[in-house]
């Protein structure tokens, strides 16, 4: 093998495709969406993948990079490449419509199952909400607010993989700064989700998404701050 | 390269873990199709706390198989004192032995493993997922340690 | 239900670190020089403190194992939720009621 090549092994097809190899030439600085792009430019016009920043904000650009969920547009091929080879795969635990794209929309379905829409507490005559932004609430929230929906988690999850009834680290991470939003009207509501079939109870502290949030949030944190709360109680006072 | 094309030509045998238990798949990654290989060269569960939630959960399954057969034994002293007596000679056999050695093992086990599964969720402090990671090993060392003194002592 | 089970399941094994604890070192305790029924019966037979301890070591245990098989069942078989859970049911009476058998024919 041409040490200046790559090879690169990238899913086609659907649910019965299967990985092809394709050769493009190793750069000092490339990223794993840098090799995608080029294979499609050079050698297959027809591939299907997805991105949009390329800075590492939208989390479209999301797949299996040699076995691990990641965003492509932030990873490097060299800090992945097994020796000399990359495989590109869709995400798991999602549904494949072609090559190196999934369908979100159930992944997009934990959030509602898990109480996700934020739901005011007061109308649009009273002044806005004065929220101390030092305050342990507050600041539990913040810890976990940064997600972009990226499903990377989602995706390395064991127990989604396992029970595709289980909300899942995002929804159930999005639910925690909601319960932790005192201008949330529906806090309680909200807890209940997270907790009701296919909910907290179901994780068993892998922390696999944990390991994985490009952004290092931690998701299994936040559940297990829901957890902690189906012990002593939701907090009443705000 | 060699060893890794050698692992793509492997999916071929995809199909093969479409008849795996689900624990064992994969869905669909190539990984998952090596199905000879170990949890542990799996991308995804090569970590500590993964093998830590896989050995709690195979240990609870065992002692949960285990546990109606120890109350039948013990019940077996209702007809006196003979009656536990002849069933304790039952379990004089080496390999009732090293079965009962194994689950000493394992209890010691899901004990060590279960109390960090309940640091994890109940308590926080600054990476304290990290710190108790380390958790891990020890646990497996201790609960070695205590299924040797039991067979030291039991034959 | 779930959250209710979850908090069961967490609950008992709280209590069930401290019994476990104790009951490996007295395993460890007891089988140095190996086991006769009548050392195991001797310890056990008439003492109120070694009944509540077993007995409630049976009830916790009937509780924590059936809720963790249940998940096991649900995220390791296919089988449809109602047979899991009538299983799991099944299997916590069996543990009740071996389980008092037992500690009633050892104290
Ligand atoms: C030493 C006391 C014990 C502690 C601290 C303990 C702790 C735990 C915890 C925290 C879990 C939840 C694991 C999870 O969902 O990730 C669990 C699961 C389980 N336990 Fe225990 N346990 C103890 C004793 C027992 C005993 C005596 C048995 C068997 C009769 C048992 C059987 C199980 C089973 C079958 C599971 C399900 C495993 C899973 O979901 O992965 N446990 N245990
Ligand atoms: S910690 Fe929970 S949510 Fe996160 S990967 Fe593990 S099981 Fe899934
Ligand atoms: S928690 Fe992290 S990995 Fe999961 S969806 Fe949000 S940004 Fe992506
Ligand atoms: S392309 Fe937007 S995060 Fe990668």
């Amino acid at each position: 093998m041409n040490s200046k090549q790559l090879s690169v092994r990238i899913w086609r097809g659907k649910d019965n495709g299967g990985l092809e190899t394709y050769q493009v030439p190793a750069r000092e600085n490339q990223t794993v969406l840098d090799v995608i792009t080029e294979v499609q430019r050079l050698h297959a016009p027809d591939l299907a993948y997805r991105f949009a920043c390329r800075v590492g904000v939208c989390g479209s650009c999301a797949m299996t990079v040699n076995g691990k969920p990641r965003w492509t547009c932030r990873t490097h091929v060299k800090k992945v490449a097994d020796e000399g080879v990359l495989t590109v795969e869709p995400l798991r635990n999602l549904p494949r419509i072609k090559d190196l794209v999934c369908d979100l929309a159930p992944f997009i379905d934990t959030w509602q199952k898990a109480g996700a829409p934020f739901s005011g507490n007061q109308t649009r005559q009273q002044p806005p909400a004065t929220v101390d932004p030092n305050s342990k609430a507050r600041l539990t929230a913040d810890a976990a607010l940064q997600c972009i929906n990226c499903a990377v988690c989602y995706s390395g999850c064991d127990v989604v993989n396992w029970n595709r009834d289980y909300l899942g680290p995002a929804a159930l991470n999005r639910a925690w700064t909601l319960v932790n939003d005192e201008r949330h009207g529906q806090r309680q509501q909200t807890f209940d989700q997270a907790f009701a079939d296919g909910g907290c109870g179901n994780c068993h502290s892998h922390g696999n998404c944990t390991r994985l949030c490009p952004i290092e949030l931690s998701p299994s944190q936040s559940i297990a701050g829901l957890k902690r709360l189906a012990l002593t109680g939701l907090d009443k006072r705000y | 390269m060699r060893e890794a094309e050698r692992r793509g030509n492997l999916y071929e045998f995809g199909t093969l873990s479409k008849r795996l238990p689900r624990f064992a798949r994969n869905d669909g990654l190539w990984h998952k199709d090596i199905f000879l290989k170990p949890i542990i060269m799996n991308p995804l569960r090569n970590h500590k706390s993964y093998i830590a939630a896989i050995g709690h959960r195979l240990s609870g399954i065992a002692l949960a198989i285990f546990l109606p057969f120890h109350f039948l034994l013990l019940g077996t002293a209702l007809e006196g004192a003979e009656g536990l007596d002849a069933a304790l000679a039952f379990t004089d056999s080496p390999l009732v032995k090293i079965a009962e050695w194994g689950l000493v093992m394992l209890l010691a086990l899901h004990l060590l493993f279960g109390l960090r599964v309940l640091a994890l969720e109940f308590t926080n402090w600054p990476n304290h997922a990290e710190t108790l990671s380390k958790w891990v090993l020890p646990s497996l060392v201790t609960s070695v340690f205590v299924g040797i003194i039991f067979l030291v002592h039991a034959f | 239900m779930e959250r209710r089970l979850f908090v069961l399941q967490r609950l008992s094994a709280m209590l069930l670190a401290l019994l476990v604890f104790i009951h490996l070192g007295l395993i460890l305790f007891a089988v140095r020089d190996g086991l006769s029924a009548a050392e195991i019966l001797g310890r056990t037979q008439g003492n109120i403190l070694w009944a509540t301890f077993y007995g409630l070591f049976v009830l916790l245990v009937a509780i924590h194992a059936p809720i963790g098989v249940r998940k096991v069942l649900q995220e390791w078989t296919g089988l449809p939720a109602s047979t899991i859970n009538s299983v799991c049911w099944g299997f916590a009476l069996l543990l009740l009621v071996l389980g008092f058998r037992a500690v009633a024919a050892v104290v």
